[in-house]
C-alpha cells in the first residue's frame, strides 16, 4: 500500500461520481484541445496560404481600404487603377521580378468566377505552375483560356469547352494543376487580352514581385515608392493583419472553451468538498492509525490532481478526434458553390498536448487546494466524533 | 500540394469578410457581376446597397456592393454602381436600403438595364453610415 | 509507581465556548503500567471517551498533560503526535475503524503505509497480523463481507501493524453479540499475554472484574485511585 494506491482506490470507489466528475473536466478540456487545435491549424494554413502567394512584396495603389488588401488574399476580383507604366518602372529596378495581376469577374453556369489577366510565361515561371492538361498559352495575345484546376473540377469543364467572356467564346486550351493556392480559383487570359476585353485600357490590379535579396527588403521598398506612388507591402503585413482578426476570433473560442474548464474545476472543487463531508470519519481513522495532517493534505490534493490528469489525458484525446471529425464539417458549410474541398485535417501538436495536460492539473490541483486544507484541519476527534 | 489549406482558409476568410458584410448565400454580389454583367443570363438575385435615384425616373436607383459599401462607410465611394429599374408596383425602397432585387437583363427605353420585378428590404444602414469608422 | 507507561497529570478538557461550557474532564490524575490490563468503566457521558482520546493524543486537553513512556505528549505537534500514534499506540474503536473501500489485508497495509514500512513487508505482515486474529482466510475481504466481530478483529490486527506498545481500545465489543464479543475478547487477552500494555473503555462489567486495574469515571473525575479487583455493585 503507498500512496498512490490508497488515491485511486479513493478515487474508484464511488464509480458514478467519479466518472461524472472526470466526465466534466474532460469535456471541458476537450473543447480547449479541439479549439487550440483547429485555431492552430488555422493559423498554420493562413500562412501557407500567404506563403503560397511565394512573393515578398504585394504592389497595390495607394488608395485602397483595408478590405482590398485583404482581397488579395482570398482572391476576390480587385479594382484595376494601377497604370500599366508602374509595371514598366519597378521591373527596371535591379534585383526585382515582377508579375502584373489584371483580377475580373465573369460567370460560368451563372456562378460568379474570378478571371486574371497576366504575362503567360513570366506567371507561369514566377507560380511555378505546372500543366495538368492540354498546351499552355503560345502566344501573349492568344485568345484562349487556361483554367485553374479547382474550375476545371468544379464546372466540369474540359479542353475544348467554350467559355463566353464579355461576349466572346473562349476555348479551353489547358487546365493547370493543383497548387494549392488561390490558383486553382482563377480562369487566366493574357493581360493585353481582359484589357481589350472589359475596355480597361492600360490598367492592372496590382503586382506581385519577388526580390533577390530578402534581408534587403527596406530598400527595395524604399526604390519602389522612389519611382512610383504606391503602397507596398510585405505578405507579412497583409498575413499579419489577417492573423490579428482570426486571432481575436480565436481568442474568443479559447475564452468559450476556458469557461467550460472554469465549469469543470468548480465540479472538482465541489466533489471534493462533498467527498470530505462523507469521509469525515474515514479521515479521523486515517489520522488516528498515525496519518499526519500533511498526508491528508496530500491525500485529497493527489485525488483532484488525479482527475486532472487522466481528464487531462482522455480530454485531450477526445479533443482532437473532434477537431478532425469537426474541421470538413465547418469548412464545407457556408463555402460558396465554386468550392468543394478536400477534408481538412487538424495539426497534432505535441505542444499543444503537454500545455492541456499540465492545464488541466493545475486547474484541478488548485480547485482541490482548498478542500485539502480543510480536510487536513481537521482534528482526529473531531474527525471521529462526527457521526 | 494539398488542396486542403485552400478551401479551409476560404472558407475563414469568408467568414472574416462576412463579419463585415451580410451577403446572402443565394443573392449575387454587385461586385460579383459588375465586370461582365451580361455573362450572366435569366432570373437572377442581386444584392446591394440604394446610394440614389435617377431624378428624373424614380424607378430608377443605383446599386452598389454591400461589403464595399460597409467597409468604406459611405454611400458616395468611389466605386461601381449597377443601375436597375423597378417595374414592380407598390412601395419604393429607401436610400440606404439593403436589398436584394430580383429579375433580368432588359431591353428598356434607357438600353440594356437591370429590370427588377421585385425586391425585399434585408434593413437599413445609414445608421452604421453614420456612426462611422468606430471599429 | 515508576513504570508507569500512561501517567496523566491534573489533566482537565473543556468543551464549548463562553456561555455553554462542558466540562468533560475535571482534573484526572492516573497512572498506567507497563504490561498491564487496565479498564475504564462509568455511565455514559461522563467523560470515558474524552480520556481515552487525551490518553491517546488524539485530542489536546484544556489543562493538564499527559506522559506517554515519560513523553509529555500536551505539548507536541500535530505532526510529533501522529509519529508517537504510529509507533506507540494502537487505536480499536465501537464502530467504523476500517476503510471500507480497501480489503482487510490493505486495511493493515495502510497503517503500515504510515508506519514508514516498506510496501514489499507490508503484506507478509498484514497476513501474519490476521493469522494472529484467526482471519487468514479474509485477507482480501472488504469489511462489507465481513461479521461485526470479524471486522473488530480486523481491527485488533490493524492496531497492532506497527507494534506499538500501547493498545487502546473504546467499548471494542460494544457493537457485538455476545458470542462474536467472547472471541474479540479471547483475542485481546491473548495480545496482553505477548506484554502489550491494553486499556480498554467498556460498560462490560465481567471484563472489568478480569482486569487487572480498574478506573471508574465519574463526572469528569476518577472515582477511585487504581486498585488489584473491585467489586462492582449493581
Amino acid at each position: 500500500m503507498n500512496i498512490f494506491n490508497l488515491v485511486s482506490k479513493n478515487l474508484l470507489r464511488r464509480k458514478g461520481r467519479f466518472v461524472f466528475t472526470l466526465l466534466g473536466i474532460t469535456i471541458g478540456m476537450a473543447a480547449f484541445v479541439a479549439l487550440l487545435s483547429l485555431g492552430s491549424s488555422m493559423q498554420r494554413e493562413l500562412r501557407a496560404q500567404a506563403g503560397m502567394l511565394d512573393a515578398n512584396l504585394v504592389i497595390t495603389p495607394t488608395n485602397w481600404c483595408a478590405f482590398d488588401q485583404i482581397s488579395i488574399l482570398t482572391g476576390e476580383a480587385l479594382p484595376e487603377s494601377l497604370h500599366y507604366d508602374v509595371m514598366e518602372r519597378i521591373s527596371s529596378i535591379y534585383g526585382i521580378t515582377a508579375v502584373p495581376y489584371l483580377t475580373q469577374r465573369t460567370a460560368i453556369q451563372n456562378l460568379p468566377v474570378m478571371v486574371t489577366g497576366i504575362y503567360p510565361n513570366e506567371m507561369k515561371d514566377f507560380r511555378r505552375w505546372e500543366i495538368a492538361q492540354g498546351v499552355y498559352f503560345a502566344a501573349d495575345n492568344e485568345r484562349a483560356v487556361v483554367l485553374g484546376s479547382s474550375i476545371a473540377n468544379n464546372f466540369d469543364l474540359n479542353l475544348g469547352d467554350v467559355l463566353t467572356i464579355r461576349g466572346e467564346p473562349f476555348p479551353v486550351i489547358a487546365v493547370l494543376s493543383p497548387t494549392g493556392s488561390n490558383d486553382d480559383t482563377s480562369v487566366y487570359l493574357p493581360l493585353t487580352v481582359v484589357q481589350e476585353i472589359y475596355e480597361i485600357g492600360p490598367y492592372i490590379s496590382f503586382i506581385v514581385a519577388r526580390v533577390s535579396d530578402i534581408t534587403n527588403m527596406d530598400s527595395y521598398i524604399a526604390a519602389i515608392v522612389d519611382v512610383v506612388n504606391v503602397s507596398v507591402t510585405s505578405d507579412e503585413q497583409l498575413l499579419s493583419t489577417v492573423l490579428t482578426m482570426l486571432g481575436s476570433v480565436n481568442a474568443t473560442l479559447q475564452l468559450i472553451a476556458g469557461v467550460a474548464l472554469i465549469s469543470a474545476a468548480f465540479g472538482i472543487a465541489n466533489t471534493m468538498m462533498a467527498a470530505i463531508y462523507e469521509r469525515r470519519r474515514e479521515i479521523g481513522i486515517l489520522r488516528a492509525i498515525g496519518g499526519k495532517s500533511s498526508a491528508i493534505f496530500k491525500i485529497f490534493l493527489l485525488e483532484s490532481g488525479l482527475y486532472g490528469l487522466l481528464g487531462g489525458i482522455i480530454g485531450v484525446v477526445v479533443g482532437f478526434v473532434a477537431s478532425i471529425v469537426a474541421a470538413p464539417i465547418i469548412a464545407q458549410s457556408g463555402i460558396s458553390v465554386l468550392m468543394k474541398g478536400a477534408t481538412p485535417t487538424a495539426s497534432f501538436d505535441v505542444s499543444i498536448v503537454i500545455t492541456a495536460i499540465l492545464f488541466s492539473i493545475v486547474i484541478s490541483v488548485v480547485s482541490g487546494l482548498y478542500p485539502a486544507l480543510k480536510a487536513a484541519k481537521l482534528t482526529p476527534v473531531e474527525a471521529i466524533s462526527y457521526d | 500540394m494539398k488542396k486542403i489549406p485552400l478551401f479551409f482558409v476560404l472558407f475563414i476568410m469568408t467568414v472574416l469578410i462576412a463579419g463585415c458584410s451580410d451577403d446572402n448565400a443565394n443573392a449575387l454580389a454587385v461586385r460579383d457581376i459588375q465586370s461582365d454583367p451580361f455573362a450572366f443570363t435569366g432570373e437572377l438575385r442581386v444584392n446591394g446597397i440604394i446610394t440614389d435615384f435617377f431624378e428624373h425616373d424614380t424607378r430608377i436607383f443605383n446599386l452598389k456592393d454591400t461589403a464595399e459599401t460597409l467597409v468604406c462607410l459611405s454611400l458616395v465611394c468611389d466605386s461601381f454602381r449597377l443601375p436597375v429599374i423597378y417595374v414592380g408596383g407598390g412601395d419604393i425602397p429607401q436610400i440606404a436600403d439593403e436589398v436584394d432585387v430580383i429579375g433580368q437583363w432588359s431591353d428598356t427605353e434607357y438600353g440594356v438595364i437591370f429590370e427588377a420585378t421585385s425586391f425585399e428590404v434585408r434593413r437599413n444602414i445609414m445608421r452604421i453610415i453614420e456612426r462611422g469608422p468606430n471599429r | 509507581m515508576t513504570n508507569a507507561i500512561i501517567k496523566t497529570e491534573n489533566l482537565e478538557k473543556i468543551y464549548g465556548k463562553s456561555t455553554i461550557k462542558t466540562h468533560a474532564l475535571k482534573g484526572v490524575d492516573m497512572e498506567i503500567p507497563k504490561g498491564s490490563f487496565s479498564c475504564i468503566i462509568g455511565p455514559s457521558g461522563h467523560g470515558k471517551s474524552t480520556l481515552m482520546h487525551l490518553l491517546g493524543g488524539l485530542d489536546k486537553p484544556t489543562s493538564g498533560s499527559v506522559f506517554v513512556d515519560g513523553m509529555d505528549i500536551s505539548k507536541l505537534s500535530d505532526n510529533k503526535l501522529s509519529e508517537i500514534r504510529t509507533q506507540k499506540i494502537g487505536f480499536v474503536f465501537q464502530f467504523f475503524n476500517l476503510l471500507q473501500n480497501l480489503t482487510a489485508s490493505e486495511n493493515i497495509q495502510t497503517a503500515m503505509m504510515f508506519g514508514k514500512i516498506s510496501p514489499k513487508a507490508q503484506k507478509k505482515k498484514a497476513a501474519k497480523l490476521l493469522e494472529l486474529v484467526n482471519l487468514s482466510d479474509k485477507a482480501n475481504a472488504k469489511p462489507s463481507e465481513l461479521s461485526g466481530g470479524q471486522q473488530q478483529r480486523v481491527s485488533i490486527a490493524r492496531a497492532l501493524a506497527n507494534d506499538p506498545d500501547i493498545l487502546l481500545m473504546d467499548e471494542p465489543t460494544g457493537n457485538l453479540d455476545s458470542e462474536s464479543e467472547a472471541e474479540v475478547l479471547k483475542h485481546i487477552f491473548e495480545i496482553h499475554k505477548t506484554g502489550k500494555t491494553i486499556v480498554i473503555v467498556t460498560h462490560n462489567q465481567e471484563l472489568a472484574r478480569k482486569s487487572e486495574f480498574v478506573f471508574e469515571i465519574r463526572d469528569g473525575k476518577i472515582s477511585d485511585s487504581p486498585f488489584k479487583a473491585i467489586q462492582l455493585g449493581s
